[in-house]
Formats: structure tokens, sequence, C-alpha cells
């Protein structure tokens, strides 16, 4: 006999439905750098100050978020809320190393309402004690909405290139340091050391010359690269001051980069200098002039009397390449341009009976394909709580047209009629595919602005560069040709790296000023200064007390630099001497340094004085 | 000192000192633990006896330690306490709505509960309207922030903290407080999506670092049933360690079997208006300096981040300072600063796949 089954459906307890989990806000507050030493005041409190606000207002700790925090070390700066109230946190490694926003993390907060999603999924995150999420798959998805909302958006990603061209601008000294200490050698050559002419690789100490001839049969573009991308080549190479990994450009007002070579020396033998601006940003121009000893960009912006701002910022790359005499391969620099202006326009009039919607990203939109959404920016001439309040009388909606499969969708709160629609990308689109989407602001009885866009599928960038780059060949056979100087490496050291051999003893010490090390095959001269040197601090210290940052870091550039020559000139001494007692000359060189490095000090302090 | 005695109520009021409250708890008719004690609900180690107060165990279980034992870091259960006083509010106003419409419809969520019984939306979003709006919708707030303060107090002497939290919202009547404020998990919120809490025992964690707490609380008088006593209820928890156990648990002076709180009559209770005072006496803070108050403001901002209620924070001094969040502060400062130097940015319900 046949049995029959009854499929029982639980009634009073629900599974929870996989893909319904329900919504979450997001809320991300970046808050501007603290101002520098000195410069406090300028950010007093201001003037029109509302009763019971200057304690609100009133920030104190290390970072611009501290006084928001629980503690002062900038723990819990993400956090999710449960009818406002803190149930879970993350600390700033969930800034840095999932959303990759490094220079932010000591500027931003990050708050996570939970109280739409649906409540067994609640359910699951919530734990007796209260204080943290249940680390499971609900928590996981809710992670995974914020990574992709947050890690592509235009705002932050603008703020974090602001920071990092900020620090690039900043950490440009051992550049300086190294011009200075090029000028130093180029001029002791020419007042009478004849140098027979090298060719840039690591010192070769066989053949007639100690520092190295060497002839390369490698070739391809040579430019300044990470060591895991293409071979390993050498200099010369070319480089651009400012030294920033971003150039920052304001509309309408033409900013004059050098570029220059890596020995600067190399310049007098370029034999070519083209520049190319970027074709996809028409408004760029780029005028280049080569001259004695570096070649001169100008760069100017054009906008144009109808651009919409909310187009910056505009990213653009100006690719500068050069041959010089003697060696085939040609020498390529990439500049990344941002064009963006000082300061905001002033917030349009908005509406309650809005009659404009329109996209300001520059079209075709470019939509990444990968895990995190696209943004695409939008304005309308509505006020913000048509959209906002709780019962909202205006709504956006946005579909792909012409196409079955929608993609995800969703909007950004506006903020004075500005807001993005987030697109996260289908697996199936292709780059290279051109899709139109059409976005729609919808209000009450049956009005309607209606705004298309085309959007083209592209692929996600490439992850970020390694911070050490170097001269690597990328294609092809070349030649190398002819040095002027020997190259050579400044490298400084710090108490945290003393454990290394310094002269002829196995480690350094506050005592030691500098060392170098002498070329080998595989590496050319170093040339090492102590920054930790204990007399250095104390200038230092001492620096910092009457004198700006700017200052400081030119007295300091100063003094690296004419040390370092002073190692340069002393192994020059050594090339074709035998020391008999090695350690015992090491010793005396290393005293020497030292008391050159007291003297320059002492005169640098008095000069101060 | 009999149980009603007239100035009893003003004393508890003001006892922020283990000193203070011993010396109370010296002169009321206490039987100590060695003569009786709650067991289980069938057993206890002594007979009850009439018209003393007796330990009884918080929630009518000898094994709450485990429940009550929370609290993790000290800023955690004083944001419960908080979250309970505004349920309080919240609540108050609800039954006021029922008694006028009894038909009115469930507020779906607490936010949507404050909006229509104080008018004002989140905290942090008022700064975003238009100045006009933020004003008057910031004045409501504010207006509200009177009837929840937090105050803490240092006893110099002895390196003593207490922490009193004070609503003003619906109270509860003497004989409903073991039912309630004394309750563990015994909740209804669950069932009333305008309510914050979800498991009932929250503000219970706060009794494990205070050596003593006094809890006083009366019924808000429009609200009050003509049946219903329309005193105060009042009581002091404490922890009891039973000798050779190893499970500590909490207990408060009671003053029937059932487990009813000791009450002060109507006429002396006016006084105290209506809401509930729970103060923490000796409170572990785990350090014991003045710098805790420097601290309070930006940890309760930090823990109750974008609070549906703002409230008074009274840090060792007679002027409050108002807390309403540290989102509501970070917009405050955003708008501020102005649009390109600072970031706000939101997004509002979004899928979670």
């Amino acid at each position: 006999m046949a049995e029959s089954a009854a499929i029982v459906q639980p009634v009073a307890f629900d599974d929870l439905p996989v893909d319904d989990l329900g919504t979450i806000s997001i809320r991300v507050f970046v808050l501007p750098p603290k101002p520098k030493k000195g410069k406090e005041k300028q950010a007093a409190l201001p003037l029109d100050v509302e009763a019971g606000e200057e304690f609100i207002l009133d920030e104190k700790g290390s970072t611009p978020v501290s006084s928001y925090l629980e503690s002062g070390r900038g723990k819990k700066c993400v956090v999710f809320l449960v009818n406002g109230q803190r149930q879970e946190s993350d600390d700033p490694s969930f800034i840095v190393q999932d959303l990759g926003f490094r220079y932010l993390r000591a500027r931003m907060i990050i708050m996570i309402d939970v109280d739409g999603l649906a409540p067994e999924a609640i359910g699951r995150l919530m734990q007796g004690s209260r204080q943290t999420f249940y680390r499971g798959s609900v928590r996981e998805a809710v992670t995974k909405r914020i990574i992709a909302t947050l890690k592509s958006d235009p705002d932050l990603l603008r703020l974090e290139l602001e920071a990092e061209e900020a620090v690039s601008e900043l950490s440009a000294g051992d550049e300086k340091v190294k011009q200075t200490l090029d000028q130093l050698i180029d001029s002791h050559h020419e007042k009478g050391h004849s140098f027979v002419e090298g060719t840039g690789s690591a010192g070769d100490t066989h053949g007639g010359d100690e520092l190295g001839f060497k002839t390369i049969t490698k070739g391809g573009v040579v430019t300044l690269l990470p060591p895991d991308v293409g071979q390993a080549s050498d200099y010369p190479v070319l480089t651009s001051q400012p030294a920033a990994s971003i150039i920052r450009l304001r509309p309408n007002t033409p900013r004059e980069i050098a570029i220059k070579s890596i020995p600067s020396g190399h310049w007098a033998a370029i034999s070519q200098f083209v520049v190319n601006s970027d074709n996809k940003v028409l408004e760029l121009n780029v005028k280049h002039e080569r001259l004695e000893t570096e070649g001169k960009l100008t760069l100017l912006f054009n906008e144009t009397e109808d651009f919409d701002a909310d187009q910056y910022p505009v990213r653009a790359t100006v690719r500068v390449m050069a041959r010089f005499n003697g060696i085939s391969e040609p020498r390529r620099l990439d500049l990344n341009v941002v064009i963006k202006p000082d300061t905001y326009r002033p917030d349009p009039k908005l509406l309650d009976q809005p009659m404009k919607l329109r996209v300001s990203s520059r079209q075709p939109v470019q939509l990444r394909r990968g895990d995190t959404d696209t943004h695409v920016r939008f304005r309308w001439d509505g006020k913000d709580r048509l959209i906002t309040d709780d019962s909202p009388n205006w709504t956006f909606a946005a579909k792909l047209l012409d196409r079955a499969e929608q993609p995800e969708m969703n909007f950004s709160d506006p903020i004075a009629g500005r807001f993005s629609l987030l697109v996260s990308p289908l697996p199936e689109w292709k780059a290279g595919e051109r899709l139109v989407f059409e976005v729609a602001a919808k209000g009450p009885k049956n009005q309607q602005l209606i705004v298309r866009f085309d959007a083209d599928v592209i692929e996600p960038p490439a992850p970020p560069e390694k911070e050490e780059k170097g001269p690597r060949l990328v294609d092809d056979e070349y030649k190398t040709g002819s040095m002027r100087r020997p190259p050579y490496e400044l490298k400084t050291i710090t108490r945290d790296e003393y454990g290394q051999p310094c002269w002829n003893a196995d480690e350094w010490t506050d005592e030691d000023a500098g060392a170098f090390v002498t070329p080998t095959e595989r590496a050319p001269l170093i040339l090492i200064i102590n920054q930790d040197m204990g007399a250095l601090r104390d200038f230092r210290q001492a620096l910092t007390k009457r004198n700006t940052e700017q200052d400081v870091q030119r007295k300091l550039n100063k003094y690296t630099s004419h040390i370092a020559f002073h190692l340069y000139q002393m192994y020059q001494s050594t090339i074709g001497k035998k020391d008999e007692d090695v350690d015992a000359a090491d010793a005396a060189r290393g005293a020497e340094v030292r008391r050159v490095a007291m003297t320059m000090l002492k005169l640098m302090d008095v000069a101060e004085k | 000192m009999p149980i009603n005695a007239p100035d009893l109520l003003q004393r508890l009021m003001n006892a922020r000192s283990t000193a203070q409250t011993e010396a109370i708890m010296a002169g009321l008719p206490i039987v100590p633990p060695e003569q009786y004690q709650w067991i289980s609900p069938d057993e206890r180690s002594g007979p009850w006896q009439p018209g003393k107060l007796h330990w009884m165990p918080v929630g009518m279980d000898r094994g709450n330690g485990g429940r009550i034992k929370l609290a993790g870091e000290p800023m955690n259960p004083l944001a419960e306490r908080l979250v309970n006083g505004m349920e309080s509010l919240i609540e108050l106003e609800r039954i006021r709505e029922l008694v006028k419409k009894p038909n009115a419809p469930v507020p779906p969520n607490p936010r949507e509960a404050v909006l229509r019984y104080f008018g004002f939306p989140k905290l942090d979003s008022i700064e975003r309207l238009d100045d006009e709006e933020r004003k008057e919708k910031s004045a409501l707030a504010d207006k509200v922030r009177k009837n929840l303060s937090i105050t803490l107090d240092f006893e110099k002497k002895v390196k003593e903290f207490a922490v009193t939290i004070r609503d003003h919202g619906m109270g509860q009547t003497p004989d409903n407080v073991h039912r309630t404020l004394l309750s563990l998990g015994r909740t209804e919120k669950a069932d009333k999506p305008y309510l914050i809490g979800v498991f009932g025992q929250g503000g219970s964690s706060a009794f494990s670092i205070a050596k003593y707490s006094i809890v006083i609380t009366r019924r808000a008088n429009d609200i009050r049933k003509p049946t219903e006593h329309a005193g105060a209820g009042w009581t002091i928890v404490r922890e009891m360690q039973p000798k050779g156990r190893r499970d500590p648990y909490y207990a408060y002076l009671a003053v029937t079997e059932e487990g009813a709180v000791p009450r002060i009559e109507p006429q002396h209770a006016e006084k105290f208006g209506q809401g509930a005072h729970f103060c923490h006496i000796a409170y572990d803070f785990g350090a014991s300096d003045s710098a805790i108050a420097r601290s309070m403001y930006q940890s309760l901002n930090h823990v109750l981040f974008n609070p549906v209620m703002p409230y008074d924070l009274y840090a060792l001094k007679d002027t409050p300072d108002p807390m309403k969040g540290s989102a509501q502060r970070l917009a405050l400062r955003v708008r501020r600063f102005g649009p390109g130097v600072a970031l706000d940015k939101s997004f509002t319900s979004l899928p979670v796949l």
C-alpha cells in the first residue's frame, strides 16, 4: 500500500530567507586633517556657533575623529547600530584593508544602521551581551554590501587622492637631497676630476673604471615600475618635479612641471623629447619645452562655459617619452593628473517642485566589472527632503534599457541636489559592451523627470602598485650608452635598523653619522646617512621649535646632501688604494664623517642663532 | 526607622555613597541572609518575617548571576539603562494615545514612535534640515531631553562613583516593580515594535558593577488605574555571595513573599513626580579619578551613537551636556565645515543579499 506523505510547513518558526535579508543604511563622515601646528587658531570655533554647540564642537585628540570615538586611540571607527545603539564595531583596519583608504583611516567614521534588516536576520546577529554581532553569514553579507558600496565611492576616492597627494609632496625630501647631491657631484667633476664615463649600471669593479662600464643588450621602454613588472633595467630614467604620484591641477590655471633625468647629468644627452596629452580629456592642454637641464611642461585645463562642476575631479594621464644619445631604448614617464577646483560652487537653489534631472558624470560612464559598485553622479533641483523624508513624496528609480536582466541598482541620499546611482555589475557583462540606462525621479500626480546615459563596461582597475619602484625594462632590446657620473644609492638608517655593519663595527650607534658601502657587481655605491645620530636629533628638535616644517626639511636636506657628498668623495679617494689596516682605516673614516657632521651641525646651529 | 518613614524617600533619592546607603539600611528592619534566603520557588532557608524586608533574588532566580553579569565594559549597562528610560517615555505616550484612541495603529519602530509622539526625526538627520526647521526640531528634541538624564557623582574621600539614571516616563506602581524593573527576560518588548530593547534584561547588568543600586519608581498619575497604588515603590539591590558557593547572585529588598517591593505612601511620594530613578553606587569604572567625567561624554555618545531620544549628562557638574550621539555631533561638525571640506554621505535602504 502506498503511503501518503504530508509535508508539514513550520508555522511558528520561519526559515531565514537567504535572498531577503532586508536592508542596511550607511552613513560616512570624513573630517578634514587636523590643522598643522601653529595654525590651530584658524580652526577655532566658528563665530556663529549656536548655544550649546561649543562643547559639541570642541575637538581634542590625536586625530580628527578622536573626540568622536569611545577612546582616543582611533578604535571602533566603524559602528553597527540597532535602534541607534552601537552593537558591533570595527577598527581602522577595515577602512585600510577592506576599503583601501589608507590615508583616510584617521579621519573617517562609518555608521551602519541595520534596523532595515529582516527581524530574523537581526536575531541572528544580536548576542545576549549586545556587544558584538555573531560573525556568521548575515554579518558577512552586511560586510560585502558595505565594501561594494564604499570601495569605489567617488567622493571617498577623491579625498583619498587628495590626502595621498599631500603625503607625496611632503615625502619629496629624499629626491631633493639627491638632486642637491647630484649637483655637488657634478660641480665636483667639472672642477677637474676627470671621470671616465660609465653606463649607469650597478658598479662593475672589473675593467678600467672601478665604477663600471657595462653594455646591456636587453631593450624596451624603461620606466620606474615595481620590481614585479618587466625586467630589471638601469638608469637613466625620467622623473618629475614635483615628484608626487599625482599632479594636482586647478581649472583655468596653468601649472608648470619639470621633467628631469635621474641622474640629472644625463639630461644633456637627450636627443628626443615627446609629450602626449590624454585624448580622453580634450580640455587638457599640454605644452612642452626642452631646456638645458630639464624639460618644462605647462599643463592647462580649459574649463568651458557649460562645463558641469560635478564632473570634477577629472583624471588624465600625460605621457612623456625621451631618448638619450647612445641609448636606443626610450625612457617613459606617465604623469597622473587630477583636475579639480579649490572650492565647490555654491549650492544651487532647490525647489519643492523639481524641474530638472541630469547626469553629471562624464559620459560614457565607465562601468567596472567586479565586486564593487560603480557610482554614477546625478543632479536635480529638488530639495533633499523630497527624497530623504520618512515618507518621501519623490523617489528615484533606474533601469537598464533593452536588457531582460537588471543589475542591482541603488541610490545615495541627495546632498544639496547631488546624488549617485550605484550599479552592481552583472558577471555576464563583457568589457567593451555599451549599455544604456534610464533614471527617473517620480513624484506625486505621476510627475516624472527622466534622463538617460550611456555606459561602457570596462575591466576593474589593476591592483595598486607596490611602492618600491625602480627602472624596469618592459619590452625589446636596447643598448646602453654613456653616463657622466657613476651611479649611487642614497639610503638613510634609523635606530630600528641599527643591527647592520657600520664601517668596522657590527652595528650602528647614535654616534655614527654615516658610512659608504663600496660597489659590487650587484649593487652600486651606497651612501648611508644616520637620521638618528644623537647630535642630529638634538639639532632637529631645536630646529622644530623655531622653524616651519618646510624650513626644517630644507635644512635637514642640506645636511644630508653634504654629508652624503663627503662620503662620496671619501669613497673616491679609496679607488685604486689598498688599506694596510682595513679596520683602522674604516674606524678613521667613521670618525672623520662624524667630525664633518658635527662641524656642519655646529655651523648650521650658529647660522640659526 | 520604619519602612514608611516620611523622610525615607528623600534619603533614598539623595544617597550617592556606600556609607549613605548602609546608613539607610541600618535603620530598616532587614532580615539578614543568614536568617532568610530564597532558594527556589518551593524552598526558603528560613521563615518569612512579616513586616520586615527580605533579600529576594532579582527575577526570582537564584542563578541570576550569569544573566546579570553581562556588562563587559562600564558604559554599556549605563547605555542600556538610558535606553530603558527612552522606552519609558515612549511607552507613556503610547498609553496616553491608546486612552484617547483605542484603535490607534502601533508605531512600526522606535523612530516612528518618537516622530509621532515628540515631533522630531532621527537626531542625526536634523542637521540636514533647513535653518528654520532645524531650529524647530532641535527645540522639540531639547524639550524631551529634560525628561531623561544621567548624573555622575564622585565621593572624593573614598574615591567612589555613583551613577544615577532618572527618567520622567511612565514609571511603575509599587505592586508591579518586581514583575517589571526587577524581572529578567520577562518582557513584552519583542511584541512592541516601537520599543528598543529585545531581551528585556540589558539594564540589569548595571547591578553587577555597582555595590548597591537604589531603585525608586512611581507610575504617572494620568495613566494609573484607580485601583493601583499612587505611591512610589523602592528597593535596594546588592550582590549576595552565599557561603560555600561559587555563584553570586543579585537580590533586592522585598516586603512580601511574592516579591513586591516596599512603598512610599502617596502623601510622601508626590515630590518624586513620576518615572524611575536608578542610582548605582560605588560603580566600577575601572579607574578612580575624575578623568571618567571627561571620557563619559565621548563614551556614551559613542555607545548610543545615534540614540532614538536625546538626554542630559551631568558629569560632576550642575549644568548638563546635551547628549545626542556621535552621529549628530559629526553631522553638525560637517555642516559647520561646509561641503568640499568635510564629507557626510549616506546610502539608505541598501539591500543585503
